[in-house]
């Protein structure tokens, strides 16, 4: 697991770093000084293509500012996705924590529900979930919080047991330290690194799932500039204005690209930091 | 396996009936009479307890009956039957697709690694990773529909019509399995044994298919399962992308028209698909595993 001492993956990595650090400059700094708002129509300038006057990317089917839209997009993924994200941590890390340490009813039964949630591929928990609470950001983003949840569950639980199994933290409880004293002092340190890296990769595909849902219909309601919904009105204009389909995949590429790389060298520092942490 | 593929019923049926908030309430629409309200409770079986609405879902499955479509009027498993061909043979074909893409390029990549094909399919697989499929498939319509013309827009009337979707699916999915295929015949190209067999002077293709390979698709049939399963679950998002008629659709119509007999049905109908392709998948490594077998 050498990968990234190797000179052409820093460079990777530099440049993953640069993507998100301009992904976050345009999310926070574009939608103050644009001087088009995302939803301000021009109908007199439809579908022009990138690199027209005034309009660096182009506009869309009713003149909006393409670049603009982008940008809000990029906020409203990062929103939709972190909240989700926030979520599946809040409801997964005590799950996995309780799993860990009571491991006669509620390891099994967490187990139980764990593996259940995981039986629904892709997209499916979350569509179930949002026929039931309503198409839009904070649903989706729920949704997400539920379908992760798991995935934060399953891994803290096996790092919560290694952790417990350690000999300062036996000698802790065998001093008669409170359980939770012991969860704070001891568990929650260990686990969190690994909650980190979790995090960021779940992050980077409840940036897809969210484009997927919005492109289905299940996100924010239109004129809400998403990715996913530039995408959905992209295919219907797809000879008249290709760059309108182009666009917003290019940057949600790059973005999950860079999220994904970061990711990735944040569990190799990790593992390589604490050989006694890596083995989930 | 039989309490999983409860769990998962289960679920389908709290998820769509036990999350707060009245179906009925919602069809009837926000100023309906509380009379029409109280009708579409009735017919929905709302009404009643939780527990005894319960039995009944669980009852009627082991009759092979999901229910009524509020919408369409109609028994939901004869609409599952109907758009299931659709969605079958766009996951079958994807998946045979992953397959034909992902365990040569991953053995190709283990022979040698830090070659061409090895960084080759680095660079596939990170791309893969970060591009959504329906993404792809959009991209694919635009340049194989729209600019060259040569395959069709939407639909699925003719096997033409799989291709793109197909391929769409197959990119993402082939690039995860590329990177376990890498990974396993990588791991047992380093066994000790390997050494042995070298020394007996087996090299080349021989080495790779008669020893290397059976140890080394043990991994890669579970991960291969899991694929399979995300291919189903994954065909709602392009099934929309090139407007195909499969159960992906269904179940997404049907959410927008509030019509919950048929989207409880349909999630289930995946979910218990995906459960039953992972537990063929563990019969099959132990079949293709004798020490499992033996240890039995």
């Amino acid at each position: 697991m050498s990968r990234y001492r190797r000179r052409g993956d820093r460079g990777i990595l530099y440049i993953a770093v640069a993507i998100l650090i301009a992904a976050a400059l345009s999310a926070l700094l574009v939608p103050v000084f644009s001087p088009y708002t995302p939803t301000e129509q021009n109908l007199e300038l439809r579908f022009a293509p990138p690199g027209s006057e005034g309009h660096l990317l182009g506009t869309d089917e009713f003149g909006r500012d393409v670049a603009t839209r982008l940008a809000w997009g990029a906020w409203a993924a990062a929103q939709t996705a972190g909240g989700g994200v926030l979520l599946a941590a809040l409801i997964g890390v005590p799950l996995g924590v309780a799993a860990g340490l009571e491991r006669r009813v509620l390891d099994p039964v967490i187990a139980l529900v764990v593996d259940a949630a995981l039986s629904f591929p892709g997209v499916l928990l979350a569509v179930a979930i949002i026929a039931v609470l309503g198409s839009g950001a904070v649903q989706v983003s729920i949704a997400l919080g539920i379908m992760f949840a798991p995935l934060f569950a399953r891994t803290v639980r096996a790092e919560t047991l290694s952790v417990s199994q350690e000999g300062y933290v036996e000698i802790s409880r065998g001093l008669g330290t409170r359980t939770l004293r012991r969860i704070c002092m001891h568990i929650v340190p260990n686990v969190l690194p690994n909650v980190l890296v979790i995090a960021t990769s779940s992050f980077a595909i409840c940036i897809t799932i969210e484009a997927a849902l919005s492109f289905l219909g299940l996100g924010s309601a239109p004129p809400q500039p998403t990715w996913g919904l530039m995408l959905r009105d992209a295919r219907n204009y797809l000879s008249v204005a290709p760059h309108l389909a182009i666009l917003p995949g290019v940057v949600l590429g790059l973005c999950v690209f860079a999220l994904n790389t970061v990711g990735d060298a944040l569990s190799e520092y990790l593992d390589s930091g604490h050989p006694d942490t890596s083995n989930t | 396996m039989v309490l999983t593929v409860l769990l998962v019923v289960t679920i389908s049926f709290v998820v769509v009936r036990v999350i707060p908030g009245d179906p009925a309430a919602v069809i009837a629409g926000i100023d309906a009479a509380p009379e029409r309200v109280e009708r579409i409770r009735t017919r929905l079986g709302t009404d009643r307890p939780i527990a005894v609405q319960y039995m009944e879902w669980l009852g009627g499955l082991s009759r092979g009956e999901l229910g009524t479509s509020l919408t369409r009027n109609r028994p939901v498993s004869a609409m599952i039957a109907e758009r299931l061909p659709i969605t079958a043979t766009l996951a079958g074909s994807a998946f045979v697709l992953t397959l034909l893409i992902a365990l040569p390029a991953g053995l190709l990549a283990a022979i040698r690694p830090h070659g061409l094909a090895d960084r080759a399919l680095g660079a596939f697989s990170h791309a893969g990773l970060a591009i959504p499929d329906f993404w792809v498939g959009i991209i694919l319509l635009l340049i194989f529909s729209v600019t060259l013309r040569v395959l069709p827009l939407f639909g699925a009337t003719t096997a033409l019509h799989y291709i793109l979707p197909a391929v769409a699916l197959a990119v993402s999915r082939a690039a995860l399995l590329a990177r376990v295929v890498r990974a396993s015949v990588r791991a047992e190209l380093k066994k000790r044994y390997i050494e042995g067999i070298r020394a007996r002077g087996v090299y080349g293709a021989r080495l790779l298919w008669c020893h290397v390979l059976p140890n080394a698709m043990l991994p890669v049939i579970t991960v291969a399962a899991v694929q399979l399963g995300y291919l189903l679950g994954g065909s709602i998002v392009i099934e929309q992308v090139f407007s195909m008629p499969g159960l992906g659709r269904l179940i997404l119509t049907a959410v927008f028209q509030r019509d919950f007999p048929v989207v409880q049905a349909g999630v289930m109908f995946i979910a218990v698909c995906f459960s039953l392709i992972n537990f063929a998948a563990d019969i099959l490594y132990t079949i293709a595993d004798p020490r499992i077998r033996s240890a039995r």
